[in-house]
């Protein structure tokens, strides 16, 4: 899947690591919408931003980005967690989201965003 | 009376005579019968004089007198028969037996007639009339000499006109008796022939002697008094100690009399003595038994009662203890009713229950216990400890056959003793009390139904209730939460059922305080049938351990997510700074953090108690690996081993050591070319140690001989990770492919628990094979 254009929203409290994520993107041919570094930044970005898929760091300065989660789904719109726990501390109802483990290489990233497209 | 038994042996003299002819035909026994005859004659005159007051017992000497007649007639008959050579007839008339029926009756007779005279003597030692009648109470026989005497005296007021020739007579008739004349000297002069069976001396020896000399009598008042007593009232009696021929000792009951005689003759003191040593024994031992038996009273506090109930009469009896106890002076009478009244009401239908059970016919238990208050007239109460036992005698008409005679026990006040054993049960009940209210834990006990039987405070503070709102109720009525309560119940029902002890982990707390998490150990409770009644348990507060396990898991995981976060943010920062490098650079790099990265996710998944090698080796060859079309596994890998669980420092080690040896081998080896294989085998070794071997071996390579690639890579291997592990690392650049042997003491890369796991030296280690991974 050709992930060229695509619209994606960032949602990452480490600024290093959004950097690391926004090159990925960058040369994967997508367009960074915004780096949301917390939770309310990044439920009005899912609620009101144009987006195709959204990467989500699951802990947010001691907060999960679930509620963005949730509105993402409301809005029918892919994403991905990006997130050093794994998939243990997921709830139930977000267990078919794909997971990135951090580290990460670009690669692993472009897999995960095709599998957020096809779920 | 005596003359009587006189008579009786004069008969039976004659008897002897008549048999002694009839057997020997000898008329030299036939002297004897003739004595004996006018003996008879001589003693049926005296007889005949023996002055008696009352008709009838004229009237059974005239029976007497007859009787006597016909036997020494019948006698006289056998003897003139046989004289006459009638020898069959004289038999027959022996053998009739009519000789042995008269002196039968003739005893008879003679047995009732002094028993008469007795009677009759007994009446004039009540009126006075003969103060010597008192002296010789005991002897009938020697009574109804001297009655015979003083009645005559008496009567006539006339002088005694016995001469000593007919006292001698008389005295004979002592027969065995204990009896001495003496005179006021005390020279005896006459010495009967029991005397010498009592102090062994003959009257030969002792005739003519002093008495008290002779007997060395001891008296218990002086002599001089009892002298003094005779003089005065014609005798004595007492006791005295007499020392036997033989230097023993004997105890008599002695009489005394003092026969004046005739005006001018000496006086004589008739002296009988009767041996009571047995009975003073027997006296001195009942006395001890009933000394002891008093101790034994005495000791235990225990007073004596008895009630008797028969048709005649009812009677209560107390001892003074009994009548002590209940407060009431030592000459009060004591009945039912004094009894029942002093009674304190509640404890009435109680003390009444006890008799009437023993007392009742039909109840095989005739004893009982019971204990009861009473209020003392001074308004003490007392507690009164009472056995009793019912006594019972034969009646066909009642129920059982038999009725109640008698009802008798003790009775012991127990007063301070019940208060001593309350004081120490409270005690001993405190000290558990305090025991368990201090205990750091719930302490409590359920009955089948999960009815609270005890708690200690700490429940009660837990629940937040009083007792009384607790006791007698189930979890689900005292404690707040329903869901808590479910739980609790269920674990108890299913405790008692299975009957066997639990340690459960439970949550109950109470309304608006935070949930508090409890390990119990529950334990059936069990009666003596072992039947399960109930359960008691003991909970342990775990709320904090509960915390800081969870503080800890939680730490545990945030560390995790640090370390791959920082992991992540240093391949950010490496990423950034060789944004312009070479990209084969940036690639070793980032390929190499991620190793790092991936060999933590293996650890942090088992908590970084250890890892298991083939997920160890899973993880750092999954980037090397492809699947086919239809999915199966790479087949450009074999990969075998046993079961190996790593300590996190080796899995790391391995890790990355992995990782080098598949990023040259996709570089340069087998797997970049096409039909290149490799090898993963591990074993372990047993020799002296347990070492583990593992081989890396790669095939189908064809490389220039030349060819070197000792970079980083071999670095890490040769040096880092044969740190790391302790192991020897031989690493082989072969054409045919790198071949590269990790050789290490199995101690050192196992986690030291897992160790235990090896058995020693000599056995096969028990690791499980698999197949390729």
């Amino acid at each position: 899947m050709d992930l060229t254009g695509q619209r994606v929203l960032i949602v990452e409290d480490e600024g290093i690591v959004a950097m690391v994520v926004e090159d990925y993107l960058e040369a994967l041919g997508c367009t960074v919408v915004m780096v949301a570094a917390r939770l309310e930044e990044g439920l009005a970005a899912a609620r009101d931003h144009v987006i195709d898929l959204a990467i989500l760091d699951v802990n947010l300065a001691g907060k999960v980005s679930y509620p963005i989660a949730e509105i993402l789904r409301g809005r029918g719109i892919p994403f991905l967690f990006a997130t050093g726990y794994g998939t243990a501390g997921l709830p139930l109802e977000l267990r078919n989201v794909p997971v990135l483990a951090k580290p990460f290489r670009q690669i692993d990233l472009a897999s995960a965003m095709v599998a957020a497209h096809s779920v | 009376m005596l003359t009587s038994e006189v008579m009786l042996s004069t008969l039976k003299d004659a008897e002897t005579g008549q048999r002694g002819f009839l057997l020997t035909g000898d008329p030299g026994y036939l002297q004897p019968l003739g004595t004996a005859q006018t003996k008879l004659d001589a003693e049926l005159t005296d007889l005949d004089q023996t002055p008696l007051s009352t008709p009838m017992m004229a009237e059974e000497i005239v029976t007497i007198r007859a009787l006597a007649k016909a036997r020494i007639t019948e006698l006289g008959v056998t003897v003139a028969l046989v004289s006459n050579g009638q020898g069959e007839a004289a038999l027959r008339t022996v053998r009739s037996d009519d000789g042995k029926r008269i002196m039968d009756a003739l005893r008879v007779k003679v047995d009732s007639w002094q028993a008469g005279a007795r009677a009759e003597l007994e009446q004039a030692q009540a009126h006075a009339l003969w103060a010597w009648a008192g002296v010789i109470g005991t002897r009938a026989v020697a009574l109804m000499l001297l009655g015979g005497v003083a009645l005559t005296y008496r009567r006539a007021s006339r002088a005694v006109t016995l001469t000593m020739a007919s006292l001698k007579r008389f005295t004979q008739a002592f027969g065995l008796s204990h009896g001495m004349l003496r005179t006021k000297e005390g020279r005896i002069t006459f010495w009967a022939e029991g005397m010498e069976q009592l102090y062994g001396y003959t009257a030969q020896e002792a005739v003519g002697q002093i008495s008290h000399q002779l007997l060395g009598t001891q008296f218990s008042i002086p002599l001089a008094e009892i002298e003094s007593a005779v003089r005065e009232n014609g005798h004595w009696q007492g006791e005295l100690i007499h020392r036997r021929r033989d230097g023993s000792f004997v105890v008599v009951a002695s009489h005394w009399a003092l026969y004046e005689g005739l005006p001018g003759a000496p006086a004589i003191v008739i002296e009988i003595n009767n041996d009571i040593t047995t009975q003073k024994n027997a006296e001195a031992a009942l006395r001890d038994k009933e000394i002891s038996l008093r101790l034994a009273l005495d000791a235990s506090e225990l007073g004596f009662w008895y009630f008797l109930k028969t048709a005649e009469r009812r009677e209560t009896f107390w001892d003074e203890r009994c009548k002590a106890i209940f407060g009431l002076p030592a000459d009060h009478s004591v009945d039912y009713t004094t009894w029942l009244g002093m009674l304190h009401p509640d404890d009435r239908d109680g003390a009444l229950a006890g008799p009437a059970r023993a007392s009742d016919p039909d109840d095989p238990n005739d004893d009982y216990a019971s204990e009861y208050r009473v209020t003392r007239p001074d308004g003490r109460l007392v507690l009164v400890a009472v056995t009793g036992r019912a006594l019972f005698q034969p009646d066909p008409e009642a129920p059982s056959s038999r009725r109640v005679r008698c009802t008798l026990g003790t009775m012991r006040d127990v007063t301070e003793i019940r208060a001593m054993e309350r004081q120490q049960r409270e005690h001993a009940s405190a000290l558990l009390q305090t025991i368990i209210d201090t205990a750091p834990g719930l302490i409590f006990a359920k009955d089948l139904g999960g009815r609270m039987l005890a708690a200690n405070q700490a429940v009660l503070d837990l629940i937040g209730k009083p007792w009384d709102q607790i006791k007698g109720h189930t979890d689900q009525e005292f404690l707040d939460d329903p869901a808590e309560s479910a739980v609790v119940m269920a674990n108890d029902r299913r405790i008692m059922e299975r009957g066997a002890i639990e340690e459960v982990e439970e949550t109950v707390g109470s309304a608006g305080v935070s949930r508090r998490i409890w390990l119990s150990t529950k334990t059936p409770m069990r009666d003596a049938g072992q039947k399960v009644i109930g359960l008691v348990g003991v909970s342990v507060e775990i709320t904090e351990r509960k915390k800081t396990e969870e503080r800890l898991q939680t730490l545990v995981h945030e560390l995790n997510h640090r370390v791959k976060n920082t992991l992540a943010t240093v391949q950010a920062i490496a990423m950034q700074t060789l944004r312009r490098a070479d990209p084969m650079l940036r690639a070793a790099l980032d390929s190499r953090l991620l190793a790092l990265a991936s060999a933590h996710d293996v650890l942090t998944r088992e908590s970084w108690q250890g890892a298991n090698l083939h997920d160890v080796i899973s993880t750092a060859l999954a980037p090397f690996r492809g699947r086919d079309d239809s999915g199966r596994d790479d087949t450009r890998f074999t990969i075998s081993g046993p079961a190996l669980r790593l300590q996190p420092r080796a899995a790391l080690s391995l890790s990355m050591a992995l990782h080098e040896l598949a990023t040259n081998a996709l570089k340069f080896g087998a797997l970049a070319v096409a039909g290149g294989h490799v090898a993963l085998h591990w074993d372990i070794e047993e020799t002296d140690t347990l070492r583990f071997r593992l081989i890396w071996s790669e095939t189908g390579v064809r490389l220039p001989s030349e060819t070197s690639h000792r970079g980083f890579g071999s670095k890490l291997i040769e040096h880092v990770v044969a740190r790391d592990l302790a192991a020897k690392i031989n690493l082989d650049f072969a054409a045919t492919g790198v071949v590269c042997t990790v050789d290490a003491l199995v101690s050192e890369i196992v986690p030291a628990e897992e160790m235990m796991e090896f058995p020693h030296v000599g056995r096969t280690p028990q690791v499980g094979r698999t197949g390729a991974a």
